[in-house]
């Protein structure tokens, strides 16, 4: 176990710097967030929407919490990615590898395939799990600030946020083995991604989902999120999984 | 894994690429020696190296490490050697401790005393980033940890190139420190041939993809030669009796594999020995014969 830790230990090492600009991003998201929520209960954001936007309005304070409660939902996907991109600069620690004579030292080492792929989802995980509970407990922190309540659609968010993030860096890894090169792997994450989206727009093109055509965006996005959230568990566990033996058959593959 | 002759036994390894050939490369390297492995630079020596690490596969072949064969006993072998690099495979945000941790990591036998006894040895810093190293320190690093956990055989690929004589020389010298024993090896792979013909006991030299010589280097040294003649006394001299011949307008150098033989038939010419970088500039001119 030591000696896997110290595997890892390398990985956390290389990405020190990532991390460190993610918790600061994550530390700058989350304090802004907080401000702005505060701003529309006692702040300019009160006071301008007060007399503009809403300007003689009889129902003006319940729009106000409307807008807040929306804009809030809105506001929490930054620090929530943040904190569930880590994985990807975990995954990002590879291109280093490209730069330096690492593949060939760790190739040449008695460490086997399966382990090295254990050593690379085991960081995964750990970072999957981090995040989600670095997200719900800014989820807990900003509905006591706000006075917005959390919902099934926050959990929904963060898991959601945690499966495309496992996505990204699993695919992301599997693409920089293949490829070598972050440039090319980057274009095909891009393109995957695209493909996806373009995908789900074609299937709702032809399944429109009737209940919506009521909803505003932020009804139909915290719904989504919702849905999502149930199936997002299995979406990152399906990637991790799969992502785990791709990449053990990768590292077995030998030079041409 | 302890009763063998020989630490590294190639036979008969080819591997296709576009454009290059490895074509049948054998040699062995005997156990508590020197192997050096020379050949100018795309000769096929990291090609090589890596079919003997497995990280590229081969066509054909059979490569031996300890006895054993290198693909089915791939990480019981590799828990025994050690491979080092022209360059150091750490990141530049890395220091001595951070490597002595994730090595631990690694190697099972790895010695943490014995690797911060080097460090101190070469007056290497623990904290310091790689990325602040002086190239001969970086090297020097690489050799701290790579005989830092028992291993029986080290692999050096182009480790000393772009290093100054003297840091060269000092790594030379923790070379046959190494080898004290008698149950250690090493394979260095290099186009300097001064530094092999210091160290090395046994020489294999690659061109274009074969090996064109392998055996003890004293032998190979002892029986090639170098006629120093004229040019017209050159004329005489047969043109299957030498490997090529430098000409310019003062003379002829001219490279024979049988010295003594060629002692016997050219008795007036002055034979004297080849170094080594005189056999391989020869060997690689070998097919246009004569050359300036």
């Amino acid at each position: 176990m030591r000696s896997f830790l110290r595997l890892v230990y390398r990985d956390v090492y290389m990405s020190k710097k990532a991390l460190l600009i993610s918790a600061f991003s994550f530390i700058a998201f989350f304090v802004l967030s907080i401000l702005i929520v505060i701003s529309f209960d006692y702040g300019n954001i009160r006071t301008i929407l007060l007399e503009t936007v809403l300007k003689d309005l009889p129902q003006a304070e319940e729009m106000l919490g409307i807008y807040k409660e929306n804009f809030g939902f809105v506001l929490k996907i930054y620090p929530i990615f943040c904190a569930v991109s880590m994985s990807i600069e975990i995954a990002q620690v590879s291109v280093n590898d490209e730069k330096t004579a690492w593949k060939y030292f760790y190739r040449s080492a008695p460490v086997s395939c399966r382990k090295k792929a254990l050593v690379k989802f085991f960081e995964f995980f750990v970072f999957d799990i981090l995040g989600f509970v670095i997200s719900y407990v800014y989820s807990l922190v900003f509905s006591a600030v706000s006075g917005i309540e959390m919902t099934y659609s926050d959990m929904g968010m963060i898991l959601a946020g945690i499966a495309l993030g496992t996505a990204m860096a699993v695919l992301l890894y599997i693409f920089i083995l293949i490829f070598h090169s972050l440039d090319k792997a980057g274009l095909m994450l891009t393109a995957t991604f695209a493909a996806v989206l373009i995908g789900i727009e074609i299937y709702f093109a032809f399944h429109p989902i009737k209940d919506v055509s009521d909803m505003g965006p932020f009804e139909v996005l915290k719904n989504a999120f919702e849905t999502l959230g149930l199936y997002s568990v299995l979406i990152t566990a399906a990637f991790l999984l799969v992502g785990f033996i791709i990449t053990e058959m990768l590292y077995k593959r030998r030079e041409k | 894994m302890n009763d063998y002759e020989n630490a590294i036994e190639i036979n008969g390894i080819i591997k296709q690429y576009d454009g290059f050939k490895l074509d049948g490369i054998s040699f062995d390297l005997p156990k508590g020696g020197i192997l050096g492995f020379i050949g100018q630079n795309g000769a096929g020596k990291t090609t090589t190296i890596k079919s003997i690490l497995n990280i590229t596969a081969t066509d054909s072949g059979e490569i031996k490490i300890f006895g054993l064969d290198n693909i089915k006993h791939e990480n019981e072998i590799k828990r025994h050697i050690s491979a080092v690099f022209d360059e150091i495979p750490f990141h530049d945000s890395f220091t001595a401790n951070a490597i002595n941790t994730v090595m631990k990591g690694m190697y099972s036998e790895w010695d943490e005393k014995l690797y911060f006894s080097y460090l101190e040895k070469f007056g290497l810093p623990r904290k310091k980033k790689i990325g602040k190293l002086s190239k001969g320190m970086k090297m020097k690093l690489q050799i701290a940890y790579a005989l830092s956990h028992n291993a029986k055989l080290l692999i050096m690929d182009e480790a000393t190139t772009g290093l100054d004589p003297i840091v060269r020389s000092e790594i030379l010298d923790i070379f046959r420190e190494y080898l004290k024993d008698g149950e250690r090896s090493i394979l260095m792979s290099s186009h300097i041939t001064s530094d092999i013909e210091k160290i090395a006991d046994c020489v294999a030299f690659i061109d274009k993809g074969k090996i064109l010589l392998s055996g003890y280097k004293d032998d190979i040294i002892e029986n090639h030669g170098m006629i120093k003649c004229s040019k017209a006394d050159f004329r005489e001299i047969a043109e299957d009796d030498y490997i090529s011949a430098r000409t310019n307008d003062f003379g002829a150098e001219i490279l024979v594999s049988d010295r003594a033989k060629a002692k016997r038939k050219y008795s007036g010419a002055v034979i004297e020995k080849a170094s080594l970088e005189d056999i391989m500039l020869f060997y690689v001119n070998r097919d246009k014969k004569e050359w300036t």
